[in-house]
């Protein structure tokens, strides 16, 4: 009886209820769908306000996130979140990627506003290459590496001369948002290669931003380089994809007795689904190898290990027979060999010795990319310590995403290998200690895929809210050990516009030939002038003692060091500088002795002369040398 | 995302794309702009022009497949031809813009020529 009145109250009611109650679900999903519209800019305009206050004089060796406001790390969340409800519903690729814009300008932009001077002594030395051949300096290969390989540089000495710029420096601090948002269409295209449904691949791209923390995307050859490397490893998995038969030969055999001893375990369907190559035309083909062939050449002419990663990944799909663009390897090769052969030749003389005996020593590869790397202060080593757990942890996630993606019925054979082959990288070259980053960056956009399918499997099928606030929980980790991974080294790397001064000080007063000198790495410099002065570290110059010396005693070696450099014939210069002391403490003494030391004893040493001296910085020029 | 249903209704959409980028190229490289709206004007066509130009020949069916090889492409093009100018002995900025233009227009051009039968053109 109740229940009937209460029924026919509810069918009274309807009328009335309904269209309100659907217009309020209705506006409410509207808004829904509106949101990660708003949030991004809220995010941005958030973590606008939060920067202006930062104080980067305060920096401790745990790098900018000793210094980001609260408010910094809610913009982070709100973006976070905004990703997350940009995944309810169908696929907005038009949203996703401004998803992806507004991420990128506040991981990889967070710096711009803190800079007077651009950050990272590299893209001085770069600017000066570009500063050398602006002033209709020669391609001379015996000057340098970079001048092996300098097609980089001559688009960027194009780019200046077409501007009007002075120097490429004052575009400098925007490459890293640049670069990782012209990455953006080439990762998608990687992403969804590897699955079929859109959300895994989103998320699989929004994991390779979160955790890029090489910063390799600065403005430097290897970003450009990497860029048309991931062009080509999209077009490699889609258009020139395809299962190739032919003869089983004993690799094949181990990764399907592999596979299927995995799937086994993982209780995994027998023949797990791929996603399936696009159908594509014969002219849509050849016009896409005939493109892959521009993009390696510009690969092989910019870049020195770029084209071998280039190489692997096409050799890889070549022994997998995963691709179709048999020849594509063999033009690679074909290419690196002529340039090694005639524009590289110099550095091939030179250093082609070195290269063969440092060949597959892992045992120095691995002392020079981690043993080495672990030293400095405690909050550097605690940065240090989760750049390698974090690494290793999404390798072995990767490796677990492969499990799992067999569980669910599916597999993606080319990502599996692409994610793991570039260590074979680490195993040819320690490429002066950063062959393991550089590996783990070629390997990332094939990882962060796998990563995505460990941590959330099968997306396509159900987006449900705990899924949803697993993946913001992930997301907000990330975001906060990118910070701490990919900025940690900022204490040293961020200049002021006194450092800068000192060294246009040299700029203007050293003559040509002139020996330029300074105690760590860590100084900007080089961006003018690159091949006028003889530039020099001290660890190039003088021996470890033999027995402790005073600072004053250290500075009359160094003195001494530098007026046998310039012969008699030449002046010589001492650059001293903050960030060389930062650099210092961050990471640790050199073996010939202290820069605090040096710069005590300099000031005492009758070898040394003060000639410039700000609250940042001071040079010595080399004068009676005890 | 497809890029079927764009190109029919818009078939003169990417060629237009690479007139504007190139007239604005142009634009900038030869007029007395702000330094900043020339960089960014001519980034826009290094980075975009060239590839449009010809990638666009090739009817991808995918948007995001394009755009990689878009940029890519223009990006390979744009060092390829600036080094053959430096390692050939010409270190004129301007003739080398000028040829990655004529390349973009040729490759506009060819697209054009190509639109489907029906549409007014040349299959």
């Amino acid at each position: 009886m109740s229940g009937g009145t209460l029924e026919t109250v509810r069918d009274e009611e309807l009328p009335d209820r309904l269209p309100a109650d659907h217009h309020q679900r209705s506006s409410a999903r509207d808004s829904m769908r509106n949101l990660p519209v708003v949030l991004p800019l809220v995010a941005l305009v958030i973590a606008g306000f939060a920067l202006q206050d930062v104080d980067v004089s305060r920096m401790t060796d745990l790098g900018l996130v000793s210094v980001l406001p609260g408010a910094y790390f809610v913009a982070l969340a709100v973006m976070a979140s905004s990703f997350v409800l940009a995944l309810r519903g169908g696929e907005r690729p038009a949203l996703l990627a401004f998803q992806m814009l507004a991420t990128i300008i506040l991981l990889y932009g967070v710096t711009v506003p803190l800079q007077d001077e651009p950050s990272f002594n590299v893209v001085y030395r770069h600017a000066g290459i570009v500063d050398h051949l602006l002033g209709g300096g020669a391609l001379d290969p015996s000057i340098d590496a970079y001048f092996n390989w300098p097609g980089f540089f001559i688009l960027a000495e194009f780019l200046v001369d077409l501007t009007g710029l002075d120097s490429v420096l004052p575009i400098a601090p925007y490459a890293p948002m640049v670069f990782n948002l012209l990455a953006l269409p080439a990762l998608v295209v990687i992403a969804k290669a590897a699955v079929s449904d859109w959300r895994g691949a989103w998320v699989g791209v929004w994991i390779f931003y979160l955790t890029n923390w090489a910063g390799q995307d600065y403005l430097a050859p290897q970003a450009y380089a990497f860029l048309l490397f991931l062009a080509l490893a999209g077009a490699m998995l889609t258009t020139l994809a395809g299962h190739v038969d032919g003869p089983q030969r004993w690799w094949l055999r181990f990764a399907a007795a592999a596979r299927k001893l995995i799937g086994r375990r993982a209780d995994a369907p027998t023949g797990p689904d791929e996603v399936r190559p696009p159908e594509v035309t014969r002219l849509e083909r050849s016009g896409v190898v005939l493109t892959c062939t521009i993009l390696l050449a510009a690969i092989v002419a910019s870049h020195q290990l770029t084209p071998f990663a280039a190489l692997l990944l096409l050799l890889t799909l070549i022994a997998a027979r995963r691709t179709t663009a048999r020849w594509l390897p063999m033009i690679a090769a074909l290419l690196i060999a002529a340039w090694l052969t005639f524009p590289a030749v110099d550095y091939l003389g030179g250093h082609g010795r070195e290269l063969v005996s440092d060949a597959l020593t892992v045992g120095s590869t691995v002392s020079a990319n981690v043993g080495q790397r672990v030293s400095g202060s405690d909050d550097h080593l605690t940065i240090v310590f989760l750049r390698i757990a974090l690494t290793s942890v999404l390798w072995l996630l990767a490796a677990y995403g492969i499990v799992r993606m067999l569980r669910n019925g599916r597999s993606a054979p080319s990502h599996a290998l692409l994610a793991f082959v570039p260590l074979i990288l680490a195993m040819l070259q320690p490429y002066g200690g950063e062959v393991l980053i550089r590996a783990y960056l070629f390997a990332l956009p094939f990882v962060a895929i796998l990563v995505a399918w460990a941590l959330f499997p099968a997306l396509g099928r159900a987006w449900t809210w705990r899924r949803s606030v697993g993946l913001l929980l992930a997301s907000c980790v990330l975001m906060t050990l990118f910070l701490f991974t990919r900025y940690g080294n900022e204490r040293a790397f961020l200049y002021t516009p006194d450092e800068r001064e000192a060294v246009a000080y040299i700029y203007d007063n050293a003559d040509a030939g002139d020996v330029v000198a300074a105690a760590s790495t860590d100084v900007p410099w080089q961006d003018r002038r690159y091949d006028d002065f003889d530039y020099q570290l001290v660890s190039g110059l003088v021996q470890p003692p033999l027995e402790p010396e005073s600072p004053r005693d250290l500075a009359d070696r160094v003195a001494r060091a530098l007026d046998d450099r310039t012969e008699g014939a030449s002046n010589a210069y001492l650059l001293l500088t903050r960030s060389q002391l930062n650099y210092e403490h961050m990471m640790g003494s050199l073996p010939w002795g202290t820069v605090r030391d040096l710069e005590e004893g300099a000031v005492q040493s009758t070898g040394l002369q003060l000639v410039y001296e700000n609250a940042d910085a001071m040079v010595f020029e080399v004068r009676e040398v005890p | 995302m497809t890029t079927h249903s764009v190109r029919a209704s818009r078939p003169l959409l990417r060629p237009a794309v690479v007139a504007a980028l190139s007239v604005v190229a142009v634009l900038a490289a030869a007029a007395a702009v702000d330094p900043v709206v020339r960089v960014i004007a001519l980034l826009l066509f290094l980075i975009f022009g060239p590839g449009l130009a010809l990638v666009g020949l090739l009817r991808l069916r995918d948007l995001w497949r394009e755009l990689s090889l878009v940029i890519g492409v223009s990006l390979a093009l744009d060092l390829v031809v600036v080094s053959a100018f430096v390692y050939g002995g010409n270190r004129s900025s301007g003739t080398a813009l000028a040829v990655l233009i004529g390349i973009a227009v040729i490759g506009a051009v060819g697209q054009v020529l190509r639109r489907a039968p029906g549409q007014g053109a040349v299959s």
